[in-house]
């Protein structure tokens, strides 16, 4: 289509193609007739174009819009061509025109396509860039300034971007990374920290392709940027969480179990997964791997609680064991719970497993020594009973309530066990408890009777232990009381038999005590009735003397002895009826000053010391209680035997002391006089027994039979310590008097 | 009135008759010449004392000194000093339990009688002797009785 216009753009000429076009005629289309068929929209436009190219008068060009033939506005190139004339004066406009509809059409789809992505880049966050390896020169989109406040001049040189803006820890990774990109020329994805204009650096993640051909000039990456940041903390997040949880299951040693019911995958993790043999990093074990390792006798219980786990509601517990693969037996807890939508169908399980074999060989343990003691409390046929004093329950168990007719066990408080036991014996009882709580020590005793079921009592021996808390407060009484009722019919019975034995020894002392009486009247009356034929003797021996005027020598030989024989018969017989007396005479006790009593003796004694040299050596004497008028015969038989059995001594040294415990006073009256021998010390306090002949000393055999018998009456002891020529010790000892 | 009567009579309740002779010869050592009357036993001192059965006409007062033995047949000595001593006509008789019993019960009890004296027969002759002959003197001759008088004024 071709046009010519003159100096003032008025058409000149329209070809016939131009005219074919329009579907005018010249005449129509010649001046400003063609200017009708340009699109009203375009008019303005083009007349302005047109006035400033005519007014230029250089080549320009204009796109518009013309009306075809059928009524259609078609795009038009017009490309306006100054022409000159013959002199060369500008003549106006050579035009030729291109229908471009069809480019134009494709033209306006690109640009559409192309304001779509950018939307499309915009919306999704993330930010594109072009990086030409030749030049090392990045071409970013605008948004790069928003994210990272730098403005875009400053990120364009790609080496001064990896070695200034990306964080020094990061940078050979993503030098390597990107080294990676061109070779395959696929997608490389990573994540690494930038620094933003505030100096703090923010996670991207950057997505690379390799495109064009290393050949060709045409390197270039083209790549998406995005904030990563949030990401990233929520991975971190999540890996903690992770672990946390991992650590978890280590520690308690369990399995944390995840079963997606719609997919069936299984996921597990947790160190018992290598106990049981299971790799944790590789495939997940079925369930039929599972229940290999489940002991065989809890396969089945277990079968059943899982079989219908997509109907339970709530979480499904378990206690079962596992075998491990060095052959160990685990007791393991496991909880599993059915995870629901809205709609309330399960299509999740989770749970754990933990091993809990130390808790169950700790309760075992305590069952163990639980029966024991249940064991031992049967054996020792008792009840075994623990009171807690706060509640003031008491619960007991054992055999002997079995026996008394209670069942193996019996709870109840204070009152009802009272209520048993024998009603002398409660207000006892309920001391004993009330006792316990202020017990300075741990353990009491207490004997009481317990009434059965039928009504009959037993004895029962009851030791109690206090249990205190840390503030040493009574928290519990354990006890355990002991059926004793044998043992008391035992002790009844020897105190039965001890009582009739007492009885019987009373009975015999009594009978001993009067057979003694008896003798010692029988010996009182016969030394009483033997004096009169004595004294007769002696009398008419008298007389007889006093009838012979003149005796021969002989038979006053004769009378003399007769009297002699006579006296000493009548000596014999005082003694003994002393004797008598003293185990017969009621004693009168007083306070007795020993040494008081020792000097009378002597003095009465002195008489019959006859000049001879005698020391005396007497020691501090103590007061005793004693019947005065005995212990001075026991006195005067002890010192007169001394002063007798020193005779021939020069000097004789007699002495007397005394010691004294608490209990008693010892006294001692020694000599150096003619002494005895040991082997006879028996004989020494029996009545007349005499270890001297006649001849060689006085005596009468009954001075020590008394010194005995009175000391013996004073509750004391008597003995004697001897040696032929080397002097005798007599002791003897009072109880000591008490204090007032 | 003989010298004998006049000192008044002396009673001797002893029922052996060798502590009678011995009794008597003690007495007569020491020219104790009382008139002395020998009864054998308990009963027979009693009817003495209070004039009865065999005794029951003897004349004259009471006797000037009661020697008693203490183990007599029928009734002893005790006896016949707790009758004597519970008399108001015979207490005032001077009485000697003369015995060989030192048993304390009867020493007890013949001084809680009122017994004046209380003397065990030495078995030696002349300390027997001795002792009578003391006895004797100091109640036969030296205390003067009573007077029959005093025993009338209070009986009546």
């Amino acid at each position: 289509m071709i046009w010519l216009s003159d100096t003032r753009n008025l058409g000149v000429y329209f070809n016939r193609t131009w005219l074919e076009f329009t579907g005018r005629s010249l005449a129509a289309e010649l001046g400003d007739g063609w200017l009708e068929a340009v699109h009203p929209d375009d008019r303005a436009r083009f007349q302005h174009a047109e006035r400033e190219g005519f007014a230029s008068r250089r080549p320009f060009q204009l796109e518009y819009r013309l009306r075809r033939n059928d009524g259609v506005y078609r795009w038009l190139l017009d490309q306006f061509t100054p022409r000159q004339d013959a002199s060369g004066r500008f003549a106006g406009y050579f035009g030729s025109c291109t229908d471009i509809s069809e480019l134009r059409e494709a033209t306006a789809d690109k640009t559409r396509w192309q304001r779509r992505f950018v939307a499309a880049l915009n919306a999704s966050g993330w930010i594109a860039y072009e990086l030409d390896l030749v030049s090392n020169r990045v071409e970013w989109s605008p948004a790069i300034e928003t994210l990272l406040g730098h403005p875009v001049s400053e990120l364009r040189d790609a080496l001064h971007w990896l070695d200034y803006y990306v964080h020094p820890d990061d940078r050979a990774r993503v030098r390597a990374e990107f080294g990676r990109v061109a070779p395959h020329g696929g997608l490389v994805a990573m994540a690494y920290r930038v620094r933003h204009r505030e100096g703090h650096y923010l996670w991207l993640e950057d997505r690379i392709f390799f495109v064009g051909d290393r050949n060709t000039e045409q390197s270039k990456y083209i790549g998406f940027v995005s904030d990563a940041s949030e990401r990233v903390r929520n991975e971190e997040k999540l890996r903690r969480s992770e672990e946390r949880f991992r650590l978890a299951t280590d520690v308690v040693n369990g399995i944390v179990y995840s079963h997606d019911l719609d997919t069936d995958v299984v996921e597990c993790s947790g160190k018992l997964l290598e106990d049981l043999g299971f790799d944790p990093h590789g495939e997940p074990p079925n369930r039929r791997a599972w229940l290999e390792r489940v002991h065989p006798d809890d396969r089945e219980p277990l079968r059943a609680i899982t079989q219908d786990l997509r109907e339970r509601v709530g979480p499904i517990d378990a206690h079962f064991r596992l075998c491990t693969t060095s052959g160990r037996l685990l007791h393991v807890f496991g909880r599993l719970t059915p995870i629901r939508d809205e709609a309330g169908v399960a299509h999740r399980l989770i749970g754990f497993l933990v091993d809990v074999s130390a808790m169950h060989l700790a309760e075992e343990a305590l069952r163990l020594s639980e029966e024991r003691f249940r064991l031992a409390a049967e054996a020792v046929d008792g009840i075994v009973y623990e009171f807690d004093l706060r509640s003031g329950l008491i619960y007991r168990s054992g055999r002997l309530l079995h026996r008394l007719g209670y069942g193996e066990a019996l709870s109840g408080d204070r009152e009802a066990w009272l209520a048993l036991v024998h009603a002398e014996d409660r207000a006892h009882v309920a001391q004993q408890i009330e006792d316990a709580r202020h017990l300075a020590g741990s353990t009491a005793e207490t004997e009481y009777r317990l009434r059965d079921a039928h009504g009959n009592y037993h004895h029962v021996l009851d030791r109690l232990l206090v249990v205190r808390d840390a503030n040493g407060t009574a928290q519990r009484l354990v006890g355990c009381a002991l059926d004793i009722s044998r043992q008391k019919a035992a002790e009844q019975q020897i105190l039965k038999l001890n009582a009739e034995l007492e009885q019987r020894v009373e009975d015999r002392t009594a009978a001993l005590q009067a057979a003694i009486e008896e003798l010692e009247a029988f010996s009182y009356s016969v030394s009483h009735d033997l004096r009169a034929p004595l004294r007769h003797v002696a009398g008419f021996t008298d007389l007889l003397r006093a009838r012979l005027r003149e005796p021969d020598p002989q038979a006053q030989r004769y009378l003399e002895t007769i009297a002699g024989a006579t006296t000493r018969m009548a000596e014999m017989i005082d003694k003994l009826l002393a004797l008598s007396r003293v185990g017969r005479g009621e004693m009168h006790p007083s306070i007795v000053d020993l040494g008081e009593l020792v000097a009378e003796v002597r003095e009465e004694l002195a008489p019959t010391l006859d000049g001879r040299n005698v020391e005396w050596r007497i020691g501090k004497l103590p007061q005793v209680r004693a019947d005065r008028a005995l212990l001075r015969g026991a006195m005067q038989n002890l010192l007169a035997n001394a002063v007798k059995f020193t005779a021939g001594r020069a000097p004789a040294v007699i002495e007397v002391a005394a010691r004294g415990s608490k209990r008693e006073h010892e006294i001692v009256v020694r000599d150096n006089g003619a002494g005895f021998d040991m082997r006879y010390v028996d004989k020494l306090f029996g009545v007349f027994q005499r270890l001297h002949a006649p001849g060689e000393f006085e005596g009468t055999g009954i001075g020590l039979a008394s010194v005995r018998r009175i000391i013996n009456r004073h509750g004391g002891r008597v003995w004697a310590q001897g040696k032929p020529g080397a002097g005798a010790e007599f002791h003897f000892t009072l109880p000591a008097r008490e204090k007032q | 009135m003989t010298r004998a009567s006049k000192l008044g009579r002396i009673l001797l309740a002893e029922d052996d008759p060798r502590d009678v002779e011995l009794t008597l010869e003690a007495l007569g050592q020491h020219r104790l010449v009382n008139k002395v009357d020998v009864v054998h036993d308990g009963e027979q001192a009693l009817d003495y004392l209070f004039r009865r059965g065999h005794w029951h006409r003897r004349s004259g007062g009471n006797p000037v000194l009661l020697l008693l033995d203490l183990k007599m047949p029928k009734v002893d000595g005790l006896e016949v000093l707790r009758q004597v001593k519970s008399d108001p006509a015979l207490q005032v008789v001077p009485t000697v339990v003369l015995t060989s019993s030192r048993q304390e019960s009867d020493v007890t009890a013949s001084y809680n009688l009122g017994t004046n004296a209380y003397v065990v027969k030495p078995i030696n002759f002349q300390e027997f002797v001795q002792a009578v002959a003391e006895l004797g003197a100091f109640w036969a001759l030296l205390n003067e009785p009573p007077p029959d008088g005093l025993r009338a004024a209070r009986s009546a």
